[in-house]
């Protein structure tokens, strides 16, 4: 993901984990950085295995949806901020002429629609749904991700 | 809730299903490229088989009779020599070649496994984990723990035990080993299990199993395939559907195989928590939509449902099914011909071509045999722990008999023959005795092990013993199923009979002969026969001196401890006694039938020389008969006992033919026969070689019409007979048989002229024509000189010819036809001697009309001597 922070998604990720599934948390610091690379699948069929899967196992699916997530909240940041950047760069030369216009407000960092937040969670639930995830918890987990970007520090 | 059935009281399914499956592919591997070997010089092999049979058919060393066939068939394959050995050397390459390159995949697969995966340690990361895995092996007993690796970047949730004995490694899920954290007991559990496939020893097992498969289709499969498609297209189909039908079956025991272990791995996971807890959890809650819908035979891992059920009552696991036991009769019945033949091939030329092959009949016997009589051992054990279920013993014996059955055809002599069944009484005769033994082995197999474990400890000895027995009973079985089976078709090249429904006088000759062959051979029948009967009893003896009823069950047999009171199911008591009277009331018809049938033979045969066979058919009768009254007595026996029906039907049997043996000589002296050791010997064998034959059909025939009666109605079965009920029925069977017996023996029926001829001809008719030929060569190779010839005619060819006559007067013949063409021949040769004689008289004395007449007159002999020779051979062929 150009520019995307592997560090942001890790620890976006962590948070998600840690609402979803906090068992999993010494799990995620063993293998949340495994799956910023994409997940090696399921082995396929294991013929002499137990045969029997654990049912659930929320890390890699959470990972995955945060990056696929991230990866979108790029492009809407990029595409603002190419739209705006006239009348910003004109904005902040104005502000280096101080005396003149001390008072301006500094320009207001992008902020993100109802329907962008919307279209994020739709990323995160389809990204879960394709790696395998029940809709159930796919819904979850969109929700998860969804939630960590309105809710305040 | 009561204590769960231990299915580890003796080795697994797996470990059966193992041995089946190296069985059948070593089996497969050795007809593989046997076949692939014939494909390529089959025209090679052909003639130089044909080159060595007329080579040894025309060297006089050799007798050309019956009695010579197996000199001959050896001195074939002596001369068949390099060809032989190269066609085995081909053969154990088929099979060794298996086995060696699933070997070797084994050994490097682990290696591979880690590569391919790209599995890492988890100790680098997560060490509470390893440490875990550590502790419950601890609580398993395993000394050694594996190594626990993961792929960090996988997804999945599942477990994998893989590595060789000293290095076990475990492979798991990310999402399994997150599940520590999340359900503890659940990973717990399925660690359990894995390190119960460790336990278990069946790792490498189950690791060679599949390595088998792709080892058959890569070693045998592929080059035969290849192999066949540049062949004839006739040696295409019969070669093609038989190799079809090993890869079925190789295929579908390896995947029996990987059920099995599965389910064994559920249930020792399980001995901790118990049928309810934590494994019974993990198995509960697996995800629906996993169902496999492929049919059960094709499965890798049973049903969640199945394994389930499994864990929460392992007693089917101690069962032995159907199918297994027809997998096994199938695998045994294409191993013992091809290792047969193997030997045969290998040994061609040497000395140990008689011991070597019926050495490696015996040792697939054997090996079959520990794996059935484990197999008994184990349902012995469900029958005590949980009572009577599953397929009924009669049932699995059949089934196995079945696979015997069905695996004849599948040998590669039977596809260069393209014969599917017997083609004479004698072949369908051999192969129905080798089925009867094979039943009457499990059967009694079934009754050892029910002998044993009323002992109870110690188990391994016991369970040993049982092993062994069955092992040494099932070896002896198809030991002389093969000696049967030679015997027959090396007579089925002497004769060509009619349909085997037909009472053929000479289809009656040929099944006395496969018996009196069998007389002859045999010395183990003693043997055979008082283990067979006293094995068993020999263990309930024990137990008298050992346990009590009222004795807590042996802890062994119980996962868990049993409750206290649980009593050792026992199927009800054993008496001897009836079987004994049985024994005795049936020897005493037997005797009282052969005193009848002997008095038949005087009264109503005659002493028509011309009509010996009649008396040969009633004196073969009456072995029959007795055989009739030890199978009636038998079958009685064991379809009225409710334990060890097969061990007190074969001591009745026993008791039957010997008391039948002993009144048969009684009765011989009384009718004046003079007795000495040989004529008893004689008398005797046959009766205890037969009877033994009887009473194992007659005892699996009672315990199979046990089985019915059991499942029609099953109050009525348990009924107990009376004495005096038992009694009746024996009689009444004994003279019902008698009757029908001597009837048959004596009614309608044509004389066996055709063996007649063939037995005169091979024995005395065409060696005396043959010598006839030879006299004349030296008659015309005298001196022209008239008075020189009298001396060699007198001193050598007069005496010559007069041999011939007694040795033609002396021959063995049964019916009129051939009797009369060999008083004939008899009269010819002395006419013959006694013209020659004139002649050299004529000679003497100068007498030209009295040489003349002398040379017309042994013309005239010698024309009608080469006139027999000429019958002879249009009978015989």
């Amino acid at each position: 993901v150009p520019g995307a922070d592997d560090s942001l998604i890790l620890d976006v990720s962590r948070h998600v984990v840690s609402d979803l599934a906090p068992g999993e948390l010494e799990v995620f610091d063993a293998t949340g950085d495994a799956y910023l690379e994409a997940p090696a699948g399921k082995d396929g069929e294991e013929m002499l295995g137990f045969g029997v899967e654990a049912v659930a196992f929320v890390t890699p699916f959470v990972v995955m949806a945060t990056k696929a997530v991230v990866s979108y909240l790029s492009e809407v940041v990029s595409k603002a901020l190419k739209e705006e950047s006239d009348s910003v760069v004109a904005g902040y030369v104005k502000r280096l002429f101080r005396r003149f216009h001390d008072d301006d407000p500094e320009p207001a960092p992008v902020q993100l629609s109802l329907a962008e937040i919307k279209k994020a969670r739709e990323v995160a639930l389809t990204e879960a749904k394709a790696l395998g995830m029940k809709a159930e918890r796919a819904n979850l987990l969109a929700n998860a991700i969804a939630g960590e970007l309105v809710t305040q520090a | 809730v009561s204590a769960r059935a231990n299915p580890f009281c003796g080795p697994s399914d797996t470990t059966f299903r193992f041995v089946l499956l190296v069985v059948a592919a070593v089996a497969a591997g050795a007809f593989a490229w046997d076949a692939l070997w014939l494909a390529s010089n089959r025209d090679r092999y052909v003639s130089t088989l044909v080159a060595c049979q007329n080579r040894v058919g025309a060297d006089p060393r050799f007798d050309p009779t019956f009695g010579g066939l197996q000199d001959r068939d050896h001195a074939v394959q002596r001369c068949l020599g390099h060809l032989s050995r190269e066609q085995a050397l081909w053969s154990g390459l088929g099979a060794v070649g298996v086995i060696i390159v699933a070997v070797l995949v084994v050994a490097a697969l682990p290696a591979w496994k880690i590569r391919r995966r790209r599995l890492q340690p988890v100790a680098e990361k997560l060490p509470a984990v390893v440490a875990r895995v550590g502790a419950v092996a601890a609580e398993e007993g395993i000394t050694h723990s594996p190594d626990v690796l993961w792929n960090r970047r996988s997804t999945g949730g599942d477990a994998l035990a893989f590595g060789v004995p000293g290095h076990y490694r475990i492979a798991l899920g990310p999402a399994l080993v997150a599940q520590q954290y999340t359900d503890a007991p659940a990973f717990d559990a399925v660690i359990r299990h894995e390190l119960a496939h460790i336990a278990n020893r069946d790792v490498v097992l189950t690791y060679l199993a599949n390595a088998i498969w792709y080892s058959w289709c890569v070693v045998a499969l592929v080059p035969l395939t290849i192999g066949l498609a540049a062949s004839e297209p006739s040696f295409l189909y019969p070669v093609g559907w038989r190799v079809a039908v090993m890869t079925a079956l190789i295929y579908l025991t390896r995947n029996g195989l990987l059920r099995a272990r599965e389910q064994y791995a559920d249930v020792r996971a399980s001995r901790r928590d118990g049928p309810d807890g934590a494994m019974a959890r993990v198995l509960d809650a697996a995800p629906r939509r996993a169902v496999d819908r492929r049919p059960a035979l094709l499965r890798w891992h049973p049903s969640t449902t199945e394994r389930l059920a499994i864990v929460r009552d392992p007693t089917p696991l101690l069962r032995l099914g159907v199918l297994d036991a027809f997998a096994a009769g199938l695998a045994g019945g294409i191993a013992i011909p091809t290792a047969s033949n193997f030997v045969l091939h290998l040994t061609s030329g040497g000395t140990a071509v008689t011991t070597g092959t019926a050495a490696a009949v015996a040792v697939v016997g054997a090996l079959l045999g520990a794996v059935f009589g484990a197999a008994v051992w184990r349902a012995g054990v469900a029958v005590r722990t949980s009572g009577p279920g599953g397929a009924v013993p009669v049932l699995v014996a059949l089934a196995l008999a079945a696979g015997v059955l069905v695996a004849h055809p599948l040998s590669l002599s039977a596809a260069a023959e393209v014969r599917f069944l017997p083609t004479t009484i004698t072949e369908f005769g051999a192969l129905a005795a080798t089925l009867v033994a094979i039943v009457a082995v499990y059967l009694w197999a079934v009754d050892v092990a029910d002998g044993f474990l009323d002992v109870r400890t110690p188990r391994r000895p016991l369970m040993a013993t049982v092993m062994g027995a069955t092992a040494l009973a099932l070896a002896w079985a198809v030991t002389l199923g093969v000696t049967f089976s030679d015997y027959a078709s090396g007579l089925a090249q002497f004769t060509g009979l009619a349909g085997f429904l037909g009472f053929d006088a000479d289809n009656w000759r040929s099944l006395s002969d496969l018996l009196l062959y069998r007389a002859k051979t045999t010395h183990l029948d003693w043997v055979v026969w008082a283990a067979v009967a006293g094995l068993p009893l020999a263990a309930v003896a024990w137990t008298r001196r050992r346990a009590r009823p009222a004795d807590p069950p042996p802890a062994w047999a119980y996962l868990e401890l049993p409750a206290p009171g649980t009593r050792w199911r026992r199927l009800g008591g054993i008496t001897v006694q009836p079987a004994l009277v049985a024994g005795l009331v049936g020897g005493a018809a037997g005797t009282v039938v052969v005193l009848a049938g002997r008095l038949v033979y005087r009264g109503l045969a005659g002493d028509d020389a011309n009509e010996l066979w009649r008396r040969v058919r009633v004196g073969n009768a009456l072995f029959w008969i007795g055989a009739g009254a030890v199978l009636v007595t038998a079958a009685v026996v064991a379809a009225r006992s409710r334990r060890l029906p097969m061990a007190m039907a074969m001591l009745a049997g026993l008791v039957t033919t010997l008391v039948a043996a002993a009144g048969t000589v009684a009765a011989s002296a009384v009718l004046g026969d003079h007795l000495d050791a040989d004529y008893i010997g004689d008398l005797a064998r046959p009766i205890i070689g037969l009877g033994l034959f009887a009473a194992l059909l007659g005892a699996s025939l009672g315990v199979g019409a046990r089985a019915v009666a059991h499942a029609v109605r099953p109050a009525r079965a348990e009924a107990r007979a009376g004495p005096v009920g038992w009694i009746a029925v024996a009689v009444g069977a004994a003279v019902l048989l008698a009757t029908v017996g001597t009837a048959v023996a004596l009614a309608g029926g044509t004389a066996p002229v055709a063996f007649d001829y063939r037995d005169f001809a091979l024995s005395d008719g065409f060696a005396i024509v043959t010598e006839v030929d030879e006299l004349k060569r030296e008659i015309q190779a005298l001196s022209p000189v008239l008075v020189d010839q009298v001396e060699p005619l007198r001193s050598s060819i007069v005496p010559k010819f007069r041999a011939l006559h007694d040795r033609a007067a002396a021959g063995l013949t049964q019916t009129r036809p051939v009797t009369e063409l060999r008083e004939r021949l008899a009269a010819d040769l002395t006419t013959a001697a006694d013209e020659l004689e004139s002649y050299a008289s004529a000679v003497e004395h100068g007498d030209g009309p009295g040489t003349k007449r002398a040379v017309d007159g042994f013309s005239a002999a010698l024309q009608r001597i080469e006139g027999a020779g000429t019958e002879l051979v249009a009978h015989v062929g």
